[in-house]
């Protein structure tokens, strides 16, 4: 119980820095729609095409706005040496842990809807929100997988001396199963290919609880030095 | 038989991977060496002052 | 010095072992009917792959103890393997091209196997980037030993994953069917080989990396 009592204290921390303007999500939102417009330069998109082209272009910008956010917020934490703060309170690091994923989980499903929304308009792709039931359970457990690893490498990332430079390089190669389980679902759900995101899906859940269960193993090392 | 050239690449690129390894090591490791007879040399010296 | 004994005696093993090695494949290994003398690289392709997984399965090894008895030795023992590994793994991906080239005409294809190995080796370059970047030395062993631990763990999901993502799109690679007798041999012979020379090369280098944590000490005495 008191598990999840400090991880929600910590969720509730980080909403609140977010609304007194730590900027981390409007940075996300702004990032994910420049990538948009370039994505619309570099790949010619049109009507014909929108439908193939979705899923790829959707993905690529999570991954990486998303890798940029959780940087910041977890550089945040270590330029203010914030998270000795834990080290010495009785919050222990597996909830500070889940805390910092449920708030990057949250500010990341919310660049995502904001993304979707603004793909619908930009490239007068409709589908994508009247299909958005059955690609929810995609971004979920995308997301969440996401936000697992990301919190855990931002932290070993931001200790050394390139900072957030290092995180794609620790965080993209780890999380390639989710992309690819999360292009691939997305694909079949938007083109009706056969077969149904099944299997991906079950794919992601794997991913996600063994992440999850390791790095509640693991992040400890990471915190106390 | 031009494959012959791939055969012939792929072993060469192999060995001369290995072969670089290991020298770059060696001769470090002979750097190494001498820096520490020195130094020790020169503890030794000192303990003996002392 | 008993690891120096070990180190000469494996030296000389391989001296050995590495010629017999070279004329079992290409004297007494029969040519495969279709490919020719080109699959001779997979004796080579296939060893350097087994010694690369063996070096990453000691970075995993090594990286649970390290932070389980917290002696920097696992930790040395890790980076070390950790290099062995990708200097394998590199060599993997070289020689899977140039068998690619003459059999499949193409220098690359995404194959779940190839693409395997070329994230793990994404993977372990980050690790080395991580440990260059921090400057604290059992910092750097503990975070690194984070890195091996989940780096390790995530290669059977890629490999999953990518399988599963091919088995869709259409196969361009079939298995070869059964190897003959005399190549099955071969080939445990020559895994056999890299498997020695990967422990010599972990051995040799491992010792050099306790001689550089030495010297660092006594640097710091002398300091003092």
């Amino acid at each position: 119980m008191k598990f999840i009592h400090d991880a929600v204290s910590i969720l509730r921390k980080d909403i609140l820095l977010e609304i007194r303007g730590k900027e981390s999500l409007s940075l996300m939102l702004f990032l994910s729609l420049l990538f948009l417009v370039i994505f619309n330069f570099a790949l010619d998109i049109d009507k014909e095409n929108v439908s193939l082209l979705a899923s790829g272009i959707l993905w690529v910008i999570f991954s990486f706005t998303g890798i940029l956010g959780m940087g910041r917020t977890s550089m945040s934490e270590r330029d203010e040496e914030a998270y000795l703060s834990v080290v010495f309170s009785p919050v222990s690091p597996e909830s500070f842990y889940a805390g910092k994923v449920l708030s990057n989980l949250l500010f990341l499903l919310l660049m995502e809807a904001f993304t979707l929304i603004f793909f619908a308009i930009l490239f007068d792709f409709e589908k994508i929100i009247t299909l958005l039931p059955q690609l929810l359970p995609v971004l979920l457990l995308g997301t969440l997988g996401f936000a697992l690893v990301g919190t855990l490498f931002s932290f070993l990332a931001t200790a050394s001396r390139y900072g957030e430079v290092l995180l794609p390089f620790l965080y993209l190669p780890v999380v390639v199963p989710v992309i690819l389980g999360g292009v691939s679902s997305m694909d079949i759900i938007l083109n009706g290919k056969p077969g149904g995101p099944g299997r991906w899906l079950q794919i992601m859940v794997v991913f996600d609880m063994l992440y999850l269960s390791l790095s509640l193993l693991l992040f400890r090392y990471i915190i106390e030095d | 038989m031009e494959n012959w050239a791939y055969l012939f690449g792929a072993y060469t690129v192999a060995w001369l991977g290995v072969s670089f390894y290991l020298y770059i090591n060696a001769k470090k490791q002979k750097g190494i060496e001498e820096r520490l007879s020195d130094i020790e040399d020169l503890l030794k010296h000192i303990e003996h002052k002392k | 010095m008993k690891t120096n004994r070990i180190i000469i005696f494996l030296f000389l093993m391989l001296l050995i072992l590495l010629p017999l090695d070279f004329f079992l494949i290409f004297k007494v290994a029969p040519t495969e009917r279709v490919m020719g003398d080109v699959q001779r690289i997979f004796y080579l392709h296939i060893s350097l792959a087994v010694s690369a997984f063996v070096a990453l399965t000691s970075v995993f090894i090594s990286s649970i103890l390290f932070l389980w008895k917290k002696d920097l030795k696992w930790d040395t023992a890790a980076s070390v393997s950790a290099e062995i590994g990708v200097l394998f793994a590199t060599l993997v991906l070289v020689s899977g091209s140039m068998w690619a080239r003459p059999i499949w005409n193409v220098w690359w294809t995404w194959d779940p196997r190839l693409l395997t190995v070329l994230i793990l080796w994404f993977i372990y370059i980050g690790y080395f980037l991580l440990r260059g970047g921090i400057a604290d030395r059992f910092r750097k062993a503990q975070y690194s030993a984070v890195i091996g631990i989940i780096g390790y763990v995530d290669i059977p999901v890629v490999r999953y994953a990518t399988k599963w993502w091919k088995s869709i799109h259409p196969l361009l690679t079939k298995e070869g069917g059964g190897l003959d007798p005399v190549m099955k041999k071969v080939m445990f012979f020559s895994m056999a080989t890299f498997l020695v020379l990967t422990v010599f090369l972990f051995l040799f280098r491992f010792r050099l990396a306790r001689m550089e944590e030495r010297l660092l000490i006594l640097k710091k005495r002398m300091e003092d």
